[in-house]
């Protein structure tokens, strides 16, 4: 008999044990489906940073046509700069800049070893000045890392700790950003702000070029190259085949800003200081619009969207 | 692959539920530090076991508060499985311990998600809570079909909301009158007072009246 062989449970002697065995409802099987794609979808998460890491690396083709355009750039750039003695040799520790920053982008927000030491000799610029040696070699500007100082390195232990809430968009111009102790006062991720109201964070910037350096030219020349490696890069991942809408809508919000930063640049009378402040601002929004356009091309390739990348799950 | 969960003793450490008569809440999963120190890290393999073991319990917890006799309602509850669980990722890196369970914060935050999914929800502005008697006591032994699964959920389901949100906090989930006053922003007063009309109506509804006896 069935009854007899059913095992018996007692009866609940209280809510608390009714309400005990009660049986649990399963959610629907989608569940954690979802769940993985809202945490990748949100940049913030500490799983989106790690899933970047781990995820497939940017396709080859677009990280060595990276390198190859960059490369092509740098010696025009570097011909184009007519070099002093002193700036030789940050032209030369930049020229190591682009060379890892294409190869670190495709995971957004990591960081990689390879970009620091670059970074640092930028940072450690005025003793690479005092040398007047020219340095083609980044091994050798890597070795004049290992001489610089531990105060060099805080500003971008700063920016890299802001850069850990950067979000993906931005990744391409975290490295710079954490590479370049002296040119990354803000995350990019900070759009408004780190573009265009961080004066207090510029000026200190400034300082510490005007410290490190010893030259606002030199420091207004590295600016310049530093944003036209940028555009080398915007110029290579810009797709508008594949750009969505929201991406499209920031790429042309930071074109527009850097089309009111170059009308300022193109005024008279503007005092070394003024120049480099908008320098400075016109690297960083470049550094987002390269972080824009990089991310929509790795998100294409990945059979994404950026406005996926957009929403914001508490 | 999913294991299956460790069994659910209520820890001697838990602040909550109260040590005498606990109701064996379901969220009571001891998590091995191992797995909680992987997921931490990122581990999306070790997120997603702590996932399968607390997705249930949450689920039901968010169904029982915002109700389940509306359609919708499962849809709901699922969303908050998922800002739950969202909110669990991003937050366990700050999660200390500090004697209390991981289990008991995990579910602060699903109740937390519940009650402010449950506030911003119009259709329970007109779900009056249950009025009358506030010192008159749920007496005697529950009625034989509080053993019956299916007719205790509906009669739950009859509930109005924060009637029944309190019921569930306090016999599901051991919360104190105190603890149930702060989460649902009223005071300890109107919690004894709903936990006394609910258990009294949840009887009315799971006990044959004598007019549908001679139905």
């Amino acid at each position: 008999m069935r009854d007899a062989d059913r095992p018996r449970t007692p009866a609940p002697q209280d809510w608390n044990e009714a309400f005990a065995a009660l049986p649990l409802e399963a959610p629907g099987a989608d569940g954690w489906q979802r769940l993985t794609r809202a945490l990748d979808s949100n940049p913030a998460t500490p799983s989106a940073r790690m899933a970047g890491r781990r995820r497939t690396r940017w396709p080859l083709w677009l990280a060595a046509a990276a390198v190859v355009s960059a490369a092509a750039v740098l010696p025009i750039l570097h011909r184009d700069n007519a070099p002093a003695s002193d700036s030789t040799g940050r032209v030369a520790v930049n020229a190591a800049v682009p060379a890892v920053a294409p190869a670190s982008v495709p995971a957004p927000g990591a960081t990689t070893a390879a970009s620091l030491p670059s970074g640092d000799a930028i940072a450690a610029s005025a003793p690479l000045a005092a040398d007047a040696t020219s340095h083609q070699s980044t091994d050798v500007d890597r070795k004049r890392v290992a001489r610089t100082g531990p105060p060099a390195r805080k500003p971008a232990d700063t920016a890299k700790a802001s850069v850990s809430e950067v979000t993906a968009p931005t990744a391409v111009g975290d490295q710079p950003a954490e590479s370049t102790a002296l040119l990354a006062t803000t995350a990019p991720g900070d759009n408004a702000s780190a573009s265009t109201g961080d004066t207090t964070a510029a000026a200190g910037t400034n300082d510490t070029l005007a410290t490190t350096t010893g030259s606002s030219e030199a420091t207004i020349a590295a600016l310049q190259a530093e944003s036209a490696r940028l555009e080398a890069l915007v110029a290579l991942a810009r797709d508008e085949r594949v750009a969505s809408a929201s991406g499209a809508a920031l790429g042309v919000e930071l074109d527009e800003r850097i089309g009111r930063i170059d009308a300022s640049l193109s005024q008279s009378g503007l005092g070394e200081s003024e120049r480099a402040d908008l320098w400075q601002q016109r690297v960083e929004t470049m550094r987002e619009l390269a972080g824009i356009e990089s991310t929509q091309r790795w998100l294409v390739t990945r059979g994404e969207r950026y406005d996926g990348a957009l929403v914001s799950v508490d | 692959m999913t294991e299956m969960p460790p069994t659910n003793p209520i820890p001697a450490t838990a602040p909550s539920p109260p040590a005498t008569a606990a109701p064996r809440s379901s969220f009571a999963i001891d998590v091995p530090d191992a797995l909680l120190a992987r997921a931490r890290a990122g581990d999306r393999a070790a997120f997603e076991q702590l996932y399968r073991w607390f997705e249930r319990p949450v689920f039901n917890l968010a169904l029982r508060i915002l109700g389940s006799a509306h359609a919708g309602d499962r849809e709901e509850a699922a969303e908050v499985l998922q800002e739950t669980m969202l909110k669990v990722y991003g937050k366990l890196g700050e999660f200390r311990g500090n004697g209390c369970p991981f289990w008991g914060w995990l579910r602060q935050i699903a109740v937390n998600e519940a009650l402010m999914r449950l506030r911003s929800q119009r259709r329970h502005l007109h779900d009056v809570p249950l009025d009358g008697d506030e010192l008159a006591i749920d007496p005697g032994p529950l009625p034989a079909a509080a053993a019956d699964a299916a007719a205790l959920g509906r009669a739950l389901a009859q509930l109005p909301t924060a009637t029944r949100s309190v019921l569930w906090l306090y016999h599901a989930e051991g919360y104190t009158h105190e603890e149930i006053a702060v989460l649902m922003q009223r005071t300890a007063s109107f919690s004894k007072s709903q936990l006394a009309r609910g258990g009294r109506r949840l009887r009315e509804l799971l006990e044959p009246t004598q007019e549908t006896a001679h139905a």
